[in-house]
């Protein structure tokens, strides 16, 4: 696999911050917690070494198959960094606006 | 001469000109993404379809950009109406919360003739009357469910079997509708019961004061009996008997029935369903067990993992639409409360599915002992000697004491769907909820890893399995638009 260094049981996958955005990668690495552990270990550029484990209860799993489910779903992360950031004051602005003149407001500023 | 007509360049829009509204979105499978808003109206598009969107280079003029703006996934120079349509819904679907608590259950005794391998409740013998509410109890409980802002308010009896403590169910009935003459609730009783002692008396009670009946109704009747042992090894034809004479008594609508999915059942979804349908009953909940009670003791919760329940459901929900193309109307309940949240924007009452968390604002139980919880699995807990979702107890704490207490909020709070990690990003978070009694019984904690959540496993794979069936099969998308109340 492109970009992936094999050592034994562990696999290095190293990503560049200046693409993908350090909370991208933990959100996807955390999301991979039932196939894999997984450490991220910064370099002194901004490249970020993702330390992929399939030793003992991951033993099981697929590490090509994982990896590239990884890189898929830090595809996504970053499209939803995108949404996230344009849509996040018209989120802020549709929920207060919904819970505005509600009952739970009032009992709140009783 | 010049053209009297503009050229085609000015009737298109301007790049750019729209802005993206909120939503989530998911991977539905190899090819396809599903994109909900934040209300759980959805759209399943290609990936490079969802990278033109979310980049602003999807053409206004595009059957797919008509089909955005028209479910409030965008706004532009056109209509700048969806975000108002938007928080409208967003109201509505929350209204729910300020209603908090309908149902309140009543664990009249903990007594049981039954000794179920899986009960998700620690039943003792007939004869221990110490397992029994009195009648105290069940005042002071009466005086929380009435302080409940609730319009609608649901009075479940629980045991144990709880007929064996029909005289408080009495009291209770008779005190509740004398309290409601001035309280005007909407006010229901039901009562969970395995039908074992069911008396002409009994039936008459229930008749003149509209009470519902539940039961268990596991499948076939070996299965049934094999699920349900108790002497005489006649569960299923005590059930079955119980079930005809309640709905003589009381009309067929007044009587329902739950089953338990065990490892006995995964391999006879479509003899489960064929048994509901031989009964008369219209539909099915197809239910997992619980990490709660007996399940735990007698290693029955961890007889099948997620995968092995989904292939089960799977299985059910296609042969449940085959006899719908049949002729034969008959629902999967958990499948139609999920649609509704998909397809409406109204929120459902079902406790599990909810954020915040249905625990306490969505249901409370009232244990034999006077002691409270803010659900029965979390009472489950509490007999197995975990008590930490105990609220307090009616004789020694105030009704604001128990509402207000951190075995309450902590667990609701810290469970928000909407700030757990993976949840808060996820396309299907307006359809599920959060449950911290499931993920504090796995996981001791009240949130939960979610990449480890059999909730979260089986509730993904339910999803993804229904929008399949919507957009893949217009002929099942008709049955299950049918099961929908809009």
């Amino acid at each position: 696999m492109n970009g992936v260094v094999r050592d034994g049981d562990k696999f290095v996958l190293s990503v560049d911050t200046r693409v993908y955005s350090l909370e991208a990668v933990k959100k996807t690495a955390y999301k991979f917690a039932a196939a894999t552990s997984i450490i991220l270990q910064p370099r002194k550029d901004e490249i970020v070494r993702v330390l992929f484990n399939f030793a003992g209860v991951h033993g099981r799993s697929d590490p090509e198959g994982v990896i590239s489910d990884f890189c898929n779903e830090l595809l996504d992360q970053d499209l939803r960094e995108i949404i996230k950031r344009e849509t996040a004051p018209i989120r802020n602005l549709i929920l207060a606006h919904a819970f505005s003149r509600s009952s739970l407001v009032e009992n709140n500023e009783v | 001469m010049a053209s009297v007509f503009k050229d085609e360049a000015f009737f298109l829009p301007a790049e750019h000109t729209y802005s993206l509204l909120p939503f989530r979105f998911i991977r539905l499978d190899s090819d396809r993404y599903v994109a909900v808003n934040e209300v759980g109206e959805s759209r399943v598009l290609l990936r490079h379809e969802l990278e033109l969107f979310v980049k602003k280079r999807l053409p206004q003029t595009s059957s797919l950009y008509f089909a955005l703006k028209a479910s409030h996934f965008v706004e532009d120079n056109d209509s700048d109406i969806a975000p108002d349509l938007l928080t409208l819904k967003v109201r509505s679907k929350r209204a729910r919360i300020a209603r908090f608590t309908s149902l309140h259950m009543f664990v009249v005794t903990l007594r049981c003739n039954h000794s179920c391998r899986y009960c998700q409740v620690s039943r003792q013998s007939e004869d221990r009357s110490a397992y029994d509410m009195t009648e105290a109890t069940a005042d002071k409980a009466l005086d929380f469910t009435f302080r409940s802002p609730a319009p609608a308010i649901k009075i479940e009896f629980q045991g144990g079997e709880p007929l064996l403590n029909f005289d408080l169910i009495k009291y209770i009935v008779l005190a509740a509708e004398g309290r409601n003459t001035v309280e005007k609730r909407d006010l229901v009783f039901v009562i969970a019961t395995n039908l074992s002692f069911l008396t002409d008396e009994i039936l008459n009670f229930c008749r003149d004061h509209a009470i519902l009946i539940s039961t268990s109704l596991d499948g076939p009747e070996d299965l049934h009996n094999a699920n349900r042992p108790k002497p005489g090894n006649d569960s299923y034809q005590v059930t079955i008997d119980g079930i005809r004479r309640a709905r003589e008594a009381l009309g067929v609508d007044q009587v329902s029935a739950l089953m338990t999915t065990t490892k006995a059942s995964l391999l006879r979804v479509t003899e489960i369903v064929d048994e509901y349908v031989k009964q008369g009953f219209k539909g099915i909940f197809l239910r997992n067990l619980s990490p709660y009670g007996f399940a735990i003791k007698t290693r029955y919760f961890n007889a099948y993992d997620s995968d092995n329940w989904l292939n089960f459901y799977r299985r059910g929900l296609d042969y449940i639409l085959e006899l719908n193309q049949q002729g034969c109307a008959f629902t999967e309940f958990y499948t139609a409360t999920i649609l509704q949240k998909m397809l409406t924007p109204y929120e459902t009452g079902f406790v599990n599915l909810r954020s915040p968390a249905g625990i306490g604002i969505a249901g409370i139980i009232f244990n034999y002992n006077g002691e409270v919880y803010p659900s029965d699995e979390a009472r489950m807990k509490a007999e197995m000697g975990d008590k930490i979702f105990c609220m307090g107890n009616l004789t020694t704490e105030s009704y604001e004491q128990m509402m207000l207490s951190s075995a309450l909020l902590t667990p609701l709070e810290d469970s928000v769907a909407e700030s757990v990690p993976m949840c808060e990003e996820c396309a299907f978070l307006p359809y599920c909820g959060s449950d911290p009694d499931y993920h504090y019984a796995t996981q001791q904690d009240f949130v939960g890893h979610k990449a480890l959540s059999g909730f979260c496993k089986k509730n993904m794979g339910i999803f993804r399995y229904i929008i399949h069936k919507l957009e893949d099969n217009p002929e099942a998308r008709q049955i299950l638009e049918s099961w929908v109340n809009w």
